[in-house]
């Protein structure tokens, strides 16, 4: 991992050897760090801010893939001034209704402190979401987007890699207003 | 078994239209439109007095046989003259039209009928690929993505982005919701094998048109089996089958009307142009294709897919066996019927619908 001071930075905490699609497509764009994590548990979040510090520069993208979404999520808590927009892809932290209490209920009820910008990205196919996940990141956090990837399941970045590293883009881009069409639609202007 | 009647709403002169399609503007006067429209819905509202349970709205552009282009404003008018009757959307076609504003006019009329709409998803006959400029070899991908999405807006209770190979969305959140819930009856309208697939798996009525009953019964067959895989089997009204019907006091008197039908070519149909058949077909098909030698059609005519025939035709006796066929081979619940076929003056139309719904409906409704 390197810094470059000239472009902003984006970082991706998913489990090891499952984000090169997206890595590889936002690495265009941005310097992507992937700090390796030795497991998901309740230090996670520091790893993450321990491995970034000395290599972001100001304000990062932070991206959090299935269950390291919850780290993810745990470290915007932690750090709210060092993250610019968080992204969720496929994210676990919010479980079925009736299932057991344990950290991922606790994190859960502190959805709404989440301060950045947020999207939400599930697959439209996804089987292992509950089916009213979406609706209670959307709802819970204060500003935050839901997306559905058609044609894909749980893991996107296998599934349909162009559109999920486009839209994540198009959000770390513009966040919120990415919702704002800025092709141009004209055919013969 | 139900009785539903396609809401045509064709043109009353449409026996003098040209035989291909598109049919010129020109073949519209505004005051025998109007009168048109009129003598339509109140073909609707006789089939509901008559027994008929469904009255249904068919999205087919571009002339005054099925003058309904866009549907939904159809079925809103029918559906403030017929109050009790279920409102069928069978359109709207999926691949010509945006997936959210199918949604929004779904929804609307499911409220503003209280809950009495059916809606039929499907792909559209080939001449439709030449409105609203969708490539033909994309209508079976939008037609599944658009599926997918509406079932997605009429369900999803915060708004969403939609990031989908042929149609992306970054703020969706279809207003109102619908009455029936999670959302209204719905059925796939196909043919294809992937179509049939996806309606057993997400729960959804089969319907057919226009094939015979041995066709109908190897479709639903498929169908059934990949219910029964997906874990459900279809209600009789998930079972539909649209024919065309020209029904008469005897079978003879009927089959009289059949052969001068014939004799003068008035049959039924979109019509095309064999040079641009080839292309679409092609085109659907994936296949490249070499304009040169396409476009060698004679100026004349080289007309190709014309009517498909009728579908049911006879006395009393006679239509109730033909439409029994497809109800014990195919398990067809619902046969939605189109009436208007183009030498019929509205007259004949309600001669018919009366005679159906006195002679045929009642024992329709035993099996």
């Amino acid at each position: 991992m390197a810094s470059d001071p000239l472009r902003e930075t984006v970082v991706i905490v998913d489990e090891p050897e499952r984000s090169s699609a997206l890595r590889d497509g936002l690495a265009q764009r941005w310097v992507v760090l992937e700090p390796r994590l030795d497991d998901f548990g309740s230090v996670a979040e520091d790893q993450v801010g321990a491995a970034v510090a000395p290599l972001a520069t100001g304000h990062y993208g932070l991206i959090g893939v299935s269950s390291a979404a919850s780290v993810a999520i745990r470290h915007a808590l932690q750090s709210p001034e060092s993250i610019a927009s968080l992204v969720l892809i496929s994210p676990l932290a919010v479980r079925p209704a009736g299932a057991p209490a344990g950290s991922t209920h606790d994190l859960e009820s502190r959805l709404p402190d989440i301060q950045c910008p947020t999207l939400a990205v599930f697959g439209q196919a996804d089987d292992t979401i509950d089916p009213v996940a979406p609706s209670v990141y959307r709802s819970r956090i204060p500003n935050c987007n839901v997306a559905f990837v058609y044609d894909a399941g749980h893991d996107i970045a296998a599934e349909r890699p162009q559109a999920l590293v486009n839209l994540v883009a198009d959000y770390l881009e513009r966040r919120e207003t990415f919702i704002v069409q800025n092709r141009a639609s004209a055919i013969n202007p | 078994m139900k009785a539903s009647y396609l809401g045509a709403m064709g043109y009353a002169h449409r026996r003098d239209f040209p035989p291909t399609w598109p049919t010129p503007p020109s073949y519209s006067d505004p005051e025998t439109s109007v009168q048109s429209y009129q003598d339509g819905i109140e073909e609707c509202e006789f089939a509901e007095e008559m027994g008929f349970e469904w009255v249904s709205f068919s999205e087919h552009h571009y002339s005054g046989r099925i003058a309904t282009g866009t549907p939904a404003v159809m079925a809103a008018a029918v559906a403030e003259r017929c109050k009790s009757v279920k409102i069928a959307m069978l359109g709207p076609l999926l691949p010509l039209n945006n997936p959210v504003r199918a949604a929004e006019e779904l929804t609307l009329l499911d409220n503003i009928t209280n809950g009495r709409l059916v809606m039929g998803f499907l792909r559209g006959t080939p001449n439709e690929d030449q409105v609203y400029g969708v490539h033909p070899s994309e209508g079976r991908g939008r037609l599944l993505e658009g599926m997918d999405l509406i079932l997605k807006a009429m369900t999803e209770p915060e708004p969403f982005s939609w990031e989908g190979r042929y149609y992306q969305y970054r703020t969706v959140a279809v207003w109102p919701r619908p009455v029936q819930q999670p959302f209204p009856s719905a059925l796939v309208a196909t043919r294809s094998d992937d179509a049939v697939q996806y309606a057993a798996e997400h729960g959804l009525g089969l319907g057919v048109s226009f094939v015979p009953s041995e066709q109908v019964a190897g479709i639903t067959e498929k169908y059934l089996h990949w219910c029964d895989e997906a874990g459900w089997q279809p209600e009789p009204d998930q079972l539909v089958f649209r024919g065309s019907i020209y029904l008469a006091e005897t079978d003879r008197e009927a089959q009289d009307w059949f052969n001068a039908q014939t004799d003068q070519g008035r049959a039924p149909g979109m019509a095309l142009r064999s040079s641009v058949s080839q292309v679409i077909q092609a085109s659907r098909s994936g296949q490249d294709v070499d304009y040169r030698n396409v476009f060698a059609g004679s100026a004349s005519g080289d007309i190709v897919g014309g009517a498909p025939g009728l579908t049911f035709v006879g006395g009393p006796d006679t239509v109730f066996e033909q439409i029994k066929d497809y109800h014990d081979r195919c398990g067809t619940g619902v046969i939605d019927l189109f009436f208007q076929q183009p030498s019929l003056t509205h007259r004949d139309v309600m001669v018919e619908i009366d005679l159906f719904g006195r002679e045929v409906l009642p024992r329709l409704k035993e099996l």
